[in-house]
């Protein structure tokens, strides 16, 4: 064996040392329980185990199922209504926190914060906040004001909406805002120098140059947040419990509550390989928009 | 490589090995109420029986104080008590029971009952009950009667918490609404009980409403459930999964509970209610378990009332639960093991005038007739509701039939349906969850 041969083989035995950690995590934590999963949701399976082979049953079964299509209904209400708003509101942010300002840092912290926060503490503060009767926050602050009206954010069918998509946008902008932020400062100052010298009032700056060349992380934001919105659960889990009624239970607490309340993990599995379909069908779409954005 | 990087390495990779094998000796995990996160890491001694509750607060003290005073009596396997947070109680329950790593006695609801037989989370305590010579009259024959399951016995009963109405003595008495006896007198009429709140609100100071009360969870489906009951409704499923809930009478208890949120007599939408009765200026009653007896007991200068939900359909029925204990399956136990584990349930059952004091109605017959539980406060106003209970028929689907009705009553409550509405979701949810 050549000297150089035995170094690449060398090299890739470290490589596979490094690697190995990983993939048998991966493979135990992921890859299997997605196959085991595919097995399961062609069983009657309860929580002590396999009982029938139904086949296909589950699958027939979801589609006929109108608990089923207003859960997927109310998560695909939550990916309209909170995207934009994220995106929007993470935009906003960064312009803001990136002006020349000695605050600039501050800014930057005090948008960032929220996210460092698990996500039962910033349920926990929405209850609070939202709390009717002089118990929360806003209603507390509103009779100091001298309202006497109650607003019952978390019982009316549109105010909840707005309670939970507000919450996590409070929540999660942060992190996008960064990317904006990063994104911003990619952009050459002499764009902008030159637009001044030719005249250009700081809005038709705004309009030509910066967003324009925002684009690419806009899609990335985008994509990124589907995906993360269409596996909404533990907020609203915690805040409103999919009420009221089931106006805002997503879909992952349907499957929840199909597996560990009514012990049925098979018809659970099957439900999840729905979801999954959406996912995956996003993530290509994402792979293939990363990549021309490469080009 | 140099001799310090190899030594370097060789040293993090110890480390790491060591806290491997550290991680594989599970750390006890117990959270600031004083609940074990991971009780699954306890193990039992060989002389030890562990013991899984779901009580907390001022029960989960009543509860130890029994464990202490059965361990004190030198038994053969003393019991260790592990407190689990109820609201997780049951999933991790049958989750360590499905691996085999369950503890040795645990407690159920009897409605929950069913779904663990039908799950074969339970074993059967005949055999261990004989062999120690367990007296099964001395507990409550409504409830045994509903821990049977074909033909066999699967669970002790402990006590019947029912739904009961209190009321603030000092409010009521300044509106001038208790009798010469300094008691409430409630009508047992669903329109007299009406007209008799309304006119109780107007006789209060302002600000102060007739009823606190919760707009969701369980709490108004309990009385739903009573006031359904009341007016001599079919149960709303049978053992063999008939869904016999009658429309007439749903809706007309909806209705009828929704006109007291509708008028002013409960505010509506209220989160936390019992804080809006116990601090003696939100409502002058309060209808909720009758575990917040020993709660309410414990305010200072709180002056209340207690009795049974009143009558207003014309029979007497009631909402209530029943706790039992139960002998989870576990491969690695013994008949032995069992029979001591009875012997606790024995214990615990002839001395229960302790969990008397947590406010329940207690299983054990001779206790409840007895003259101490005669002596305790309130829990004599509520003893006789444990007779007219009604249970779900046994179907391992109780908890979830309850959990759908729940949630179609707040969406009914919150106002955004309709009663009608309501009973037919209901009647689509059952049918979804018993396919």
């Amino acid at each position: 064996m050549s000297a150089k041969r035995k170094r690449i083989w060398r090299n890739d035995l470290v490589a596979l040392v490094f690697l190995l950690p990983f993939t048998v995590l991966y493979m135990v934590f992921t890859i299997y329980p997605v196959i085991q999963g595919l097995y399961m949701s062609l069983f009657k399976w309860g929580l002590m185990g396999k009982q029938d082979f139904i086949g296909a049953d589950n699958y027939t079964r979801f589609l006929g199922d109108k608990f089923f299509w207003g859960a997927l209904w109310n998560t695909t209400k939550f990916v309209l209504y909170s995207t934009p708003t994220i995106i929007l509101m993470s935009l906003g942010l960064a312009l803001l926190a990136n002006r020349r300002s000695p605050l600039k840092r501050l800014y930057r912290a005090a948008y960032f914060t929220p996210n460092l926060l698990s996500v039962s503490v910033i349920s926990f503060l929405a209850i609070y906040i939202l709390q009717p009767y002089g118990m929360g926050f806003i209603s507390n602050l509103l009779k100091t004001l001298g309202v006497q009206e109650e607003i019952f954010f978390l019982k009316d069918p549109q105010l909840v909406w707005v309670s939970i998509v507000g919450t996590t946008a409070w929540w999660t902008c942060g992190y996008n805002m960064m990317l904006y932020i990063s994104a911003l400062q990619d952009i050459p100052d002499q764009l902008y120098e030159a637009a001044a010298i030719d005249g250009a009032s700081p809005s038709k700056q705004l309009w030509s140059i910066t967003l324009p060349l925002l684009k690419p992380t806009t899609l990335l934001i985008l994509l990124l947040q589907l995906i993360a919105s269409f596996k909404v659960f533990a907020q609203i889990r915690l805040i409103t419990n999919g009420g009221p009624g089931h106006a805002t239970r997503p879909l992952i607490q349907y499957i929840y509550q199909a597996a560990f309340e009514k012990n049925r993990l098979g018809y659970a599995a099957a439900m999840s390989y729905a979801l999954f379909l959406i996912l995956v069908v996003l993530s290509l779409i994402q792979l293939k928009a990363t990549r021309e954005g490469d080009r | 490589m140099t001799a310090f990087k190899k030594l370097l390495g060789i040293l993090l990779a110890m480390i790491m090995l060591f806290s491997g094998v550290m991680a594989l000796a599970e750390d006890v995990i117990v959270s600031e109420s004083g609940e074990v996160e991971n009780p699954e890491a306890i193990v039992a001694g060989e002389n030890e029986l562990i013991f899984w509750s779901l009580f907390s607060g001022g029960e989960g003290g009543y509860m130890e104080g029994l464990v202490e005073q059965y361990n004190a009596t030198n038994p053969k396997m003393t019991v260790r008590n592990v407190k689990l947070n109820w609201g997780e109680y049951y999933t991790k329950l049958m989750t360590a029971v499905s691996v085999g790593k369950g503890p040795d006695i645990g407690i159920s609801h009897i409605a929950k009952l069913p779904e663990l037989y039908d799950q074969k989370v339970v074993t059967p305590l005949d055999e261990y009950a004989t062999a120690m010579g367990f007296d099964w009259s001395q507990v409550n024959q409504n409830t045994l009667q509903a821990a049977t399951i074909d033909g066999k016995i699967y669970a002790v009963p402990l006590d019947t918490h029912p739904e009961v109405f209190f009321y603030n003595k000092t409010i009521l008495r300044d509106a001038g609404l208790l009798n010469e006896n300094d008691e409430l007198v409630l009508p047992q009429d669903a329109e007299e009980f009406y007209q008799f709140m309304l006119d109780m609100k107007s006789k209060l100071p302002e600000g102060i409403y007739p009823l606190s009360f919760s707009s969701a969870g369980d709490d108004p489906w309990r009385i739903i459930w009573a006031m359904y009951h009341q007016m001599d409704g079919a149960p709303v499923i049978t053992s063999d999964l008939e869904i016999k809930l009658e429309k007439d009478k749903y809706v007309a208890a909806l209705e009828y509970l929704k006109k007291f949120y509708d008028n002013g007599i409960i505010p509506v939408n209220l989160e936390d209610f019992y804080s809006y009765f116990m601090n003696m200026r939100g409502a002058a009653t309060f209808i909720t378990g009758v575990w917040a007896t020993s709660s309410l007991e414990n305010i200072e200068g709180l002056e209340f009332g207690v009795q049974s939900f009143p009558v207003l359909f014309g029979k007497n029925a009631q909402w209530g639960d029943s706790h039992t204990f139960i002998l989870p399956v576990k491969p690695d136990s013994n008949a032995e093991r069992m029979t001591e584990a009875m012997k606790f349930f024995d214990f615990v059952s002839k001395n229960s005038i302790v969990w008397a004091s947590a406010g329940h109605v207690v299983a054990n017959v001779n206790v409840l007739q007895s003259e101490e539980f005669a002596a305790l406060p309130y829990r004599s106003d509520y003893a006789d509701v444990a007779n007219y209970v009604v249970f779900f028929e046994p179907n391992p689907f109780s908890y979830p039939i309850r959990g759908a009705m729940m949630q179609q009553i707040d969406a009914f409550l919150a106002g955004n349906q309709t009663a009608e509405e309501a009973y037919d979701n209901t009647i689509a949810e059952i049918e979804e969850i018993i396919f």
